[in-house]
């Protein structure tokens, strides 16, 4: 989780010295004026707990989105990005990306799955680390689908996604298994493999 | 022709003493001037009065000429960091007490007002700080350490010192948060990590300068991340997330230091927290939210 720090308020930095001109210094709050003016605005950059984890990811997904070539069915109305139980930063980052972005013709639009179930057609399907526990019976329900599997935890790239994200060098990076990417009819761009991190055939 | 040399002598003695009255007469035309708050007049009478070589001698001349320069300072620049009237007034106020040191009370009068005009530097520095002046804000408090050490050259400022430059670092990491221009950001992150620096200069362990130094650059770490656009490419993404290790592990050591000056305060444990996600390292990001927990366990109000 990552967050912005705020600014240590207490004494005695919260005032300003100011001298008087008969030489005795008094404390006033004047300058801090503007000074907490810029705590109001870091304050609220606290609040953005997971933000750049969620944006980094949200990169990612939007590069991927690019590198592929979906079958026809999938290129018309609008390009769908799913998510099994999305955390809220990650979904006001995937909304920020569907307001700003469009893949070529198609719109982005965003779903929040919370459960298997409620998973119907969709381009992109992102399983956080967290709904790991669903790959299995995630990836039957997207067999013979079109559907590219992103996932976030060791080993996911050998148990059907397409993608998985990875940690290499202490930075976020990704896995990529050629045979799971290549399946429902999704061409790959080859310029992808020089990307990942890792390429399982 | 003896009487004519007597005469060109009488003359000779005429002529001075009349312009050594009028010289006098200038300053005293100076003084009631100012008394009587003609600031401008008293200002051309005490200029004049100052040519001459006598006068010039008079600790109380240069006495009231600092005085009324000092009144000009007032009425033409007070917020003037570079008041010309000013830097006159500290010259001649200085001038005055060389001239006539052993004099108790010339010398209270002079450190007074000279006490009066530091003080003025001091505030003209704190005005320019909300700007982006660091540099002049530097100049004036400069200033006035100057002029204060001077009349007491034992005057320890270290306090002080510590006291302004923690100000400005937190200033200036103030406006690091509020713009979103990098090369801006850039500026700000400087010139608050080198007002930090002149803190630990002095005082190695203030906790406001060690941990206001992990915090800038753990967040700088934080905006570039947050400023990438959604269409970056990988190899921007990376070259990116290259820069925030880099920043986490400057951020790190300083994060560390401020959680063992003041281990009952969250912030730094919050630092340590991110500075271990942006290393990627989870068994330390575990560590230090568990602290934060126990932490916050421990200070809440009991029920």
């Amino acid at each position: 989780m990552l967050i912005f720090l705020y600014q240590s308020t207490s004494p005695p930095f919260s005032y300003f010295i100011y001298l008087h001109p008969n030489g005795s210094i008094q404390a006033v709050k004047k300058l801090y004026l503007a000074f907490s003016l810029s705590l109001l605005l870091s304050a609220s950059a606290f609040g953005q707990v997971e933000q750049v984890v969620a944006h980094t990811k949200v990169i990612f997904i939007y590069n991927f989105s690019k590198y592929f070539d979906w079958p026809q069915d999938y290129r018309q109305g609008d390009f769908v990005i799913g998510v099994v139980n999305a955390s809220p930063t990650l979904l006001v980052e995937l909304n920020k990306l569907a307001t700003q972005k469009t893949s070529g013709n198609q719109k982005f639009v965003i779903k929040n799955y919370k459960s298997v179930e409620e998973i119907d057609k969709c381009n992109i399907l992102y399983i956080p680390e967290a709904s790991n526990n669903v790959l299995s019976e995630v990836v039957k329900k997207l067999h013979g689908t079109s559907t590219l599997l992103i996932t976030d935890s060791e080993g996911d790239a050998k148990k059907g996604a397409a993608i998985n994200f990875i940690w290499k060098d202490n930075k976020q990076a990704f896995e990529l298994n050629k045979s799971n990417a290549e399946k429902g009819h999704l061409n790959m761009s080859s310029s992808l493999r020089a990307l990942a991190a890792v390429n399982i055939e | 022709m003896k009487h004519l040399r007597h005469i060109f002598c009488g003359i000779i003695l005429l002529l001075g003493s009349l312009y050594s009255y009028a010289q006098n007469s200038n300053l005293e035309k100076a003084q009631d001037c100012e008394q009587r708050h003609s600031v401008d007049s008293a200002r051309t009478f005490i200029d004049k009065a100052m040519t001459d070589a006598a006068v010039r001698q008079l600790a109380d001349a240069w006495y009231l000429r600092g005085f009324i320069y000092k009144d000009m300072f007032k009425k033409y620049e007070p917020n003037n960091l570079r008041s010309a009237y000013r830097d006159t007034a500290v010259k001649d106020l200085f001038i005055c007490y060389r001239l006539d040191s052993l004099n108790k009370e010339n010398k209270e009068n002079a450190f007074g007002t000279l006490k009066f005009l530091a003080a003025t530097y001091y505030n003209n520095a704190e005005m320019v700080m909300d700007s982006v002046n660091f540099h002049w804000a530097i100049y004036g408090y400069n200033k006035y350490k100057s002029i204060m050490k001077r009349m007491n050259p034992a005057q320890n400022f270290n306090a002080f010192d510590i006291r302004f430059y923690d100000i400005i670092g937190n200033i200036y990491s103030g406006y690091f948060f509020s713009v979103n221009d990098f090369s801006v950001k850039r500026k700000y992150l400087d010139s608050a990590r080198k007002a930090y620096d002149a803190v630990l200069a002095i005082s190695p362990d203030d906790y406001s300068a060690v941990y206001g130094i992990g915090r800038l650059y753990y967040n700088q770490a934080v905006n570039i991340i947050n400023n990438l656009p959604f269409d970056a490419s990988i190899d921007n993404v990376n070259k990116a997330q290259d820069t925030c290790i880099h920043l986490a592990k400057l951020s790190l050591p300083y994060m560390q230091k401020a959680h063992l000056l003041e281990p009952l305060k969250i912030e730094p444990i919050k630092g340590l927290q991110g500075d271990a996600v942006m290393l990627h390292e989870p068994d330390n990001y575990k560590l230090y939210s568990d602290m934060e927990k126990k932490l916050k366990d421990q200070q809440a109000p009991k029920k």
